[in-house]
């Protein structure tokens, strides 16, 4: 069953598609510093993201900075495409009914389709710092990565204390690029279980990718709300991106431990809540 | 293991949302072997039915089995039934035969059980199965789902207004192959609003109307049940006229070239003595017990 779904989705030229962009993009922004480098000799630091990296210093910083700039918004593109889809793409071609007149059970019959997407979209979302990685390896070279520190807990007094200047050697800075992907990736299951949820219940393929996306955009709003900053710990976004503390030694992980608990449960809550519509559900398309 | 019905549905109700009732205490019964008519107008509850039986929708109350095992979604019995419900449905990115190849397959069997060549010929597509489903015709889609129905040879056919959409040409080769694949052993239960399908096709027929029970039992039954006649006279719309406004008459109608009848106590001499009485010459008397009229006669005038 596992392998008559992937083949099912594996011969979508969507699939190809996405992947496609996925690829594209890295190359972009690798060209991007490359330009930027070309024209501004030396490069300065890039602020992006809480980010004190020269971009042209090391190929992986252009695999980092991939992976920041489509976690926004390509990343759960990717997820609520892949996620939002089946269930009501297959419920739009009537063959759904087909699928659950067959001795398997509800359950399992979403569970396999979901897992198989899931498996897709990480696939397809992992060329995004793959790429960029390979792309900034071709224009940049491989190197260790120097960054600012923070320094101690002198600094919260008040005043800037002199930043120092770290170094992640290559293995080092694979390493952390790896564990941010993990972690952006896993902050996806917010999307993948608000697209299921919804790809579910309306079997409507287009408001399942909305939701999907449209949970991404309206959290973003609000969390950019300073007005609002008691609800943003509930927000799927607002920890997405501190991944970055990994690579500005010093600071603390602490806001990618909540990022995991609120991704869990953005994505536990409405899958289940899937799951048991879907068992109940009555076929009529 | 004969005793086991093949099909046996008690009491099933199904309301949709607060309002609408699909299906309203419908019984009946299908044993091995027999072609079963589930025959009504358009709205009757068919589908829902068939829907109901197969586990794709909650019935409200009521119970089914099917080969003795209870309904319930993604039941293990199902694997021994072939459905077609409410219009075929294919990926239409895949080919038709990559389509069955995977239908088959999601029902976790080998590919070598599903005997898909046959089933292929039987759809009668060639060398079009290896094109992309999207750039078939309603009829190629149609032939599709049947055949997908029919992989396996499974011991229960469910088919559902199987030759909608097919060329008058192609409800002949549809109908020669049910009565074919029926007289093989399998048990075939479809739904048609058409009359004649049902009266040329199947040995049994239920008659549903509004989500009810009209009657059960072979053909010949339940036509013989309705009394009837047809006549043909040399003056048809007086005849009309005449036979309208006696009583015992349920209801005429003109079919030409003579006039159909349904009786409610007259006697079809009685007929003929009021129409030579008024002068009318009457040529031709027949009763005539088609399944159309019982039919006519089971819905009333709400199908007419």
């Amino acid at each position: 069953m596992i392998a008559v779904e992937f083949s099912k989705q594996i011969r979508r030229v969507r699939t190809w598609v996405v992947a496609a962009v996925c690829i594209v993009i890295p190359f972009l922004i690798g060209l991007g510093f490359e330009l930027n480098h070309n024209s501004n000799q030396g490069g300065g630091p890039d602020a992006g993201g809480g980010l004190n990296f020269a971009t042209h210093q090391s190929g992986i910083v252009v695999g980092i900075f991939a992976l920041l700039f489509s976690s926004v918004l390509l990343i759960p593109i990717v997820f609520a495409i892949f996620t939002g889809e089946p269930i009501a793409s297959e419920a739009r071609w009537g063959s759904l009914r087909y699928l659950l007149i067959r001795p398997v059970t509800r359950p399992r019959v979403l569970g396999t389709k979901l897992g198989v997407s899931i498996v897709l979209a990480v696939g397809v979302a992992l060329l995004i710092p793959i790429t960029g990685t390979i792309v900034g390896i071709a224009f940049f070279g491989l190197h260790p990565i120097e960054t600012l520190a923070i320094s101690g807990g002198a600094s919260s007094s008040g005043g800037f204390s002199a930043p120092t200047l770290a170094t992640f050697s290559i293995g080092e800075a694979l390493l952390r690029l790896l564990l941010a992907t993990a972690y952006t990736l896993f902050e996806m299951l917010s999307v993948v279980g608000v697209a299921t949820l919804v790809g579910v219940a309306t079997e409507n393929v287009l408001a399942a990718m909305a939701s999907g996306i449209g949970l991404y955009i309206v959290s973003a709003i609000l969390d950019a709300l300073s007005g609002l900053a008691r609800i943003h710990p509930l927000l799927p976004v607002h920890y997405l991106q501190d991944w970055t503390n990994l690579f500005i030694p010093g600071s603390s992980l602490q806001g990618m431990v909540h990022g995991v608990i609120a991704a869990a449960i953005w994505g536990v809550v409405p899958l289940l809540l899937a799951f048991r519509i879907f068992q109940r559900k009555d076929i009529l398309c | 293991m004969n005793a086991v019905p093949v099909i046996e549905v008690t009491g099933l109700t199904k309301r949709f949302g607060a309002g609408v009732l699909a299906v309203d205490d419908l019984s009946f019964t299908v044993q091995r072997g027999q072609i079963v008519g589930l025959l009504g107008p358009n709205g009757a509850g068919k589908t829902t039915t068939l829907r109901a039986l197969l586990g794709l929708i909650r019935p409200t109350s009521g119970t089914m089995t099917i080969l003795g095992e209870a309904v319930r979604p993604g039941m293990a019995v199902l694997s021994r039934v072939g459905a077609l419900v409410e219009g075929p449905g294919f990926l239409p990115h895949l080919s038709g035969r990559r389509n069955l190849e995977l239908y088959w397959r999601a029902g976790g069997r080998e590919l070598g059980e599903a005997h898909l060549e046959d089933a292929l010929e039987i759809s009668g597509l060639g060398p079009a199965a290896l094109r992309k489903v999207k750039t078939y015709s309603h009829g190629m889609r149609q032939r599709l789902g049947f055949a997908q129905a029919l992989l396996g040879m499974p011991e229960l056919l469910i088919l559902d207004e199987p030759v909608n959409g097919l060329d008058p040409r192609q409800i002949v080769e549809v109908r020669e192959s049910l009565l074919r694949i029926g007289a093989g052993g399998t048990t075939i239960l479809l739904s048609s609003h058409l009359l004649s399908e049902v009266e040329q096709t199947c040995s049994h027929v239920v008659v549903v109307h509004r989500g009810r029970l009209m009657q059960s039992g072979t053909v010949a039954e339940v036509t013989a049940s309705v009394a009837s006649a047809y006549l043909e006279v040399d003056d048809t719309a007086r005849a009309i006229a005449l036979l309208a406004a006696m009583p015992g008459v349920r209801s005429v109608e003109a079919s030409a070239p003579g006039i159909v009848v349904l009786l409610d106590g007259a006697l079809r001499p009685d007929l003929v003595a009021a129409l030579v009485g008024a002068g009318v010459r009457v040529d031709t008397v027949t009763p005539r017990r088609s399944l159309e009229d019982a039919f006519l006669e089971l819905v009333g005038e709400h199908s007419v």
